[in-house]
């Protein structure tokens, strides 16, 4: 792959990731809560079209590969955070630092609550609930190593229609999104970001 | 973020992420791309063994 390939692969992950948040930006300022359906289904169409490509046509052409990093962005656009944890489901070197931040919290408020005389309730609350998001941090990265163990294993005999698997689990968040919308903490800080600016 | 907001209120939200998170990893290495190091190394690995 040429240095333009890459160059254009990255151009369109910039562009997909610009889009979502054009997308989440607009719907913060019409107060539509289920944005996330729209960009969702963008990315399921981009990944079914891309699904019935024949195999081995999508290492060649970069367009292929252009085209799911422009979904991977939109993804990453949709879903930022559960409550005040950050959250990224497209690239998660940054979680590890975030994981590695809160396992250092829990070794060292551990030993404080280990040597302490007194019985601190916020110490022992902020300690489990530094424990739920390291589980669930690691719980992200288990689901995304196991996404690409099980797309390594479909790969073999289903070529690239095994990005089924991925359009089938985009349409079962899209339908959660229908009675939970997931967007909601992104359009509070679009709007928050347009309200300083402002 | 109290417990109950983790467990219950964000509890879709989260099992999403957990969902888009594996459809990352699948479409990371199927396509190759959008994976981190460490999935795509796992993966590639296995798939030379393996696969």
């Amino acid at each position: 792959m040429n240095v333009y390939a890459a160059a254009i692969i990255l151009a369109s992950f910039l562009c997909g990731s610009i889009l979502g948040r054009i997308l989440i930006e607009m719907s913060s300022r019409k107060h539509i809560r289920r944005i996330a359906s729209v960009t969702l289904a963008i990315e399921a169409v981009m990944l079914a079209a891309l699904a019935q490509v024949r195999p081995g046509f999508t290492i060649s052409p970069f367009w292929g590969l252009a085209v799911l990093a422009a979904a991977m962005a939109i993804q990453t656009a949709t879903l930022t955070g559960i409550g005040p944890l950050t959250v990224h489901t497209t690239f998660v070197t940054g979680m590890i630092n975030k994981l590695a931040q809160l396992i250092s919290h829990i070794m060292f408020r551990g030993y404080d609550l280990l040597h302490s005389k007194a019985r601190s309730a916020k110490a022992h609350r902020d300690q489990r609930r530094d424990r739920q998001q390291a589980l669930f941090l690691s719980a992200v990265w288990l689901f995304y190593v196991g996404g690409a163990a099980i797309g390594t294993w479909t790969f073999s005999s289903l070529g690239m229609r095994a990005l089924f698997i991925a359009v089938g689990l985009l349409l079962i968040s899209l339908a959660t999104d229908q009675f939970s919308a997931l967007s909601i903490r992104e359009e509070k800080e679009q709007s928050a970001e347009s309200a300083l600016s402002e | 973020m109290s417990e109950e907001n983790f467990s219950q209120e964000n509890l879709p939200k989260a099992l999403v992420a957990l969902s888009l998170s594996f459809s990352a990893g699948l479409v990371g290495i199927v396509g190759y791309v959008g994976g981190p190091a460490l999935a795509c190394s796992l993966a590639t690995a296995w798939r030379i063994t393996i696969g």
